[in-house]
């Protein structure tokens, strides 16, 4: 449960951090290959997670370059630590974060956003007092989906942290292992739960955006 | 240095659409530069590369010493660097900021620039609008508080994006003079884009002819309106006379106004200015011969015609009447008449089908 939790913070965190400035510039750039770009942020969406779980799984062990530069950097492995699955959780929630913001961002006009530059403020400040604020409804939604996708992991944290109570042991793996188990009373709950607080979150997200809900 | 903005550039969109801009106004004192041409002839684009928005593919562009733009030596400064007011054409206010916080926007927040913010409201008469949002107030105001916010900021280069155009037709008719009025004002040196003929009249000191991207005319209003360089300049500024005139009296509103060594009676511009533009349309002269019997045509002109060139059904005749007036009849008619050119004829035109512009 706290894993979960945990994991699902820090995934959102992570793609308010980067997913941020990724959108503005897939929703700003006239690069006409922007499109590459676009497909492998959207890749997650279509590949089944134990695929992509696999070839973090490959890309972060200790043979390949990338696990050991990070092993030399850091002191830890990724693979079947929290680190771990927090990557993998990362990159699989991509497109749950960016589609929003950049939907989100070309909403905007774009002659606000040059008034601004003409006004003489700068491009980063324009990004914090105007874009921020205009599209907040929008970073919104891809945070609250972000959130609740990465509650209900389990395909690319299987494969990349195994099943480790207290450490990559998530609400949905732990379903799994109490189905296995018969245990369907514990199964049910944590069912339950997730089912509530998706369902919750989901309203919440449409309530916004519709503006049925004050801001 | 030269106290001047040079602007000489070529702007590409793939291989064929080309936009070019050549333009050069004095940066020290007060004047306005019109870009005028239909929709799609290329002024915003100019506008933009003139703000940085838009980097033109070759030229170069120095306002007052500074280089803004050059391509040959990859300079070219961020709209931020070239301090500019940019007037958008639909304002471009911000929806999430009071009106207040809008005019205040691009200024760093102490307690001089919020009393800037308050001088200027004071000024543009937007006394009580401090806290509203900019969809809570009308279009004629957004205009009021687009500018101010420009304004504030205190800008070398004003550049107006056809700055009535979002108005409806009332409104625009209101706020044309008080724009031009404001402008003064300010003393800034202004570039202005329009596709309004009457807004280009009233608010010109150097006119530009723009079209399909290329500058067709650049001169005075009367020059370019008058004396059309070809037949696109001419259509596009819709050929009929214009002339600068002074008003020498006013009663029940209607105004006297000399040109040249002639009078003539219109209907008296709002507001009244002295110096004003006398429009006629061709269509409204009608031409006589001999001695004018009852008529309630009010403005007879004697004048002699210059040239006659048939258009069609129609024959446009050039008269010399102390001024330039160009007059449209019927094939029939000129024949019936026998006109001839060098010849003596009266032009009669009705009061209603004289308009007076105010002129700076």
């Amino acid at each position: 449960m706290w894993v979960t939790g945990k994991l699902a913070m820090w995934t959102t965190g992570v793609l308010l951090v980067f997913g941020l400035p990724l959108s503005y510039w897939l929703a700003t750039t006239r690069w006409p290959w922007k499109f590459l770009v676009e497909a492998v942020v959207a890749l997650p969406l279509i590949l089944p997670p134990t695929v992509l779980g696999f070839y973090i799984l490959l890309a972060t062990g200790t043979n390949s370059p990338l696990g050991r530069a990070v092993e030399s950097l850091t002191g830890t492995r990724l693979p079947f630590t929290f680190s771990g699955i927090l990557l993998g959780s990362a990159l699989f929630n991509l497109p749950f974060a960016v589609w929003p913001f950049t939907s989100a961002f070309k909403a905007v006009d774009r002659n606000l956003v040059e008034a601004s530059w003409c006004l003489g403020v700068s491009r980063l400040a324009t990004f914090f007092r105007l874009t921020v604020p205009l599209s907040w409804p929008g970073i919104l939604t891809g945070l609250v989906l972000t959130f609740f996708h990465s509650v209900g992991e389990f395909g690319v944290v299987l494969m990349v942290g195994g099943n480790i109570p207290g450490v990559t042991r998530t609400l949905s793996i732990a379903v799994y292992d109490d189905v296995q188990a018969l245990n369907y009373a514990s199964a049910g709950q944590a069912s339950l739960l997730l089912v509530a607080s998706s369902f919750v979150a989901l309203c919440l997200v449409y309530g916004f955006q519709r503006r049925v809900l004050p801001l | 240095m030269s106290a001047e903005l040079l602007a000489q550039f070529l702007m590409r969109y793939g291989k064929d659409v080309l936009v070019e801009g050549d333009l050069r106004q004095p940066t020290d004192r007060f004047s306005i530069t019109v870009l005028f041409g239909p929709s799609g002839c290329g002024k915003t684009t100019i506008l933009r590369c003139l703000a940085g928005l838009e980097r033109p593919t070759e030229g170069r562009i120095v306002f007052a010493g500074t280089t803004w733009f050059d391509h040959g030596r990859r300079v070219c400064l961020t709209p931020q660097e070239r301090g500019i007011g940019f007037l958008f054409q639909e304002y471009a206010l911000f929806p999430h900021l009071s009106v207040a916080r809008n005019i205040g926007y691009g200024l760093k927040s102490n307690s001089r620039s919020r009393h800037l913010v308050a001088e200027i409201i004071r000024v543009f008469q937007l006394t009580g609008l401090e806290d509203r949002y900019p969809h809570q107030v009308s279009g004629g105001e957004q205009q009021r508080i687009a500018l101010a916010r420009v304004l504030v900021g205190r800008p070398r280069l004003l550049l107006l994006d056809e700055p009535l155009s979002a108005l409806d037709q009332p409104t625009r008719e209101l706020l044309r003079p008080e724009l031009g009025r404001l402008l003064r004002e300010t003393g800034i040196p202004t570039i202005l884009v329009t596709h309004d003929r009457t807004e280009a009249m009233a608010l010109a000191d150097q006119l530009i002819v723009l079209h399909q991207g290329r500058i067709s005319q650049k001169g005075t209003v009367e020059d370019v309106f008058n004396h059309p360089v070809n037949l696109d300049v001419a259509r596009i500024v819709g050929m009929g006379t214009v002339a600068a005139g002074r008003i020498t009296k006013t009663a029940e509103g209607l105004a006297t106004v000399v040109l040249g060594n002639t009078e003539l009676i219109a209907p008296a511009p709002d507001p009244i200015s002295e110096h004003v533009y006398v429009c006629i349309r061709p269509e409204e002269v009608v031409l006589q011969k001999g001695v004018t019997e009852h008529t309630s045509a009010r403005n007879r002109l004697r004048g002699v015609i210059k040239s006659l060139t048939s258009e069609g059904p129609l024959v446009r005749a050039t008269l010399d009447c102390g001024f330039p007036l160009i007059a449209l009849v019927t094939r029939m008619a000129s024949e019936e008449l026998a006109l001839r050119e060098g010849e003596e004829v009266t032009a009669l035109v009705k009061v209603a089908g004289v308009h007076l512009i105010p002129r700076p």
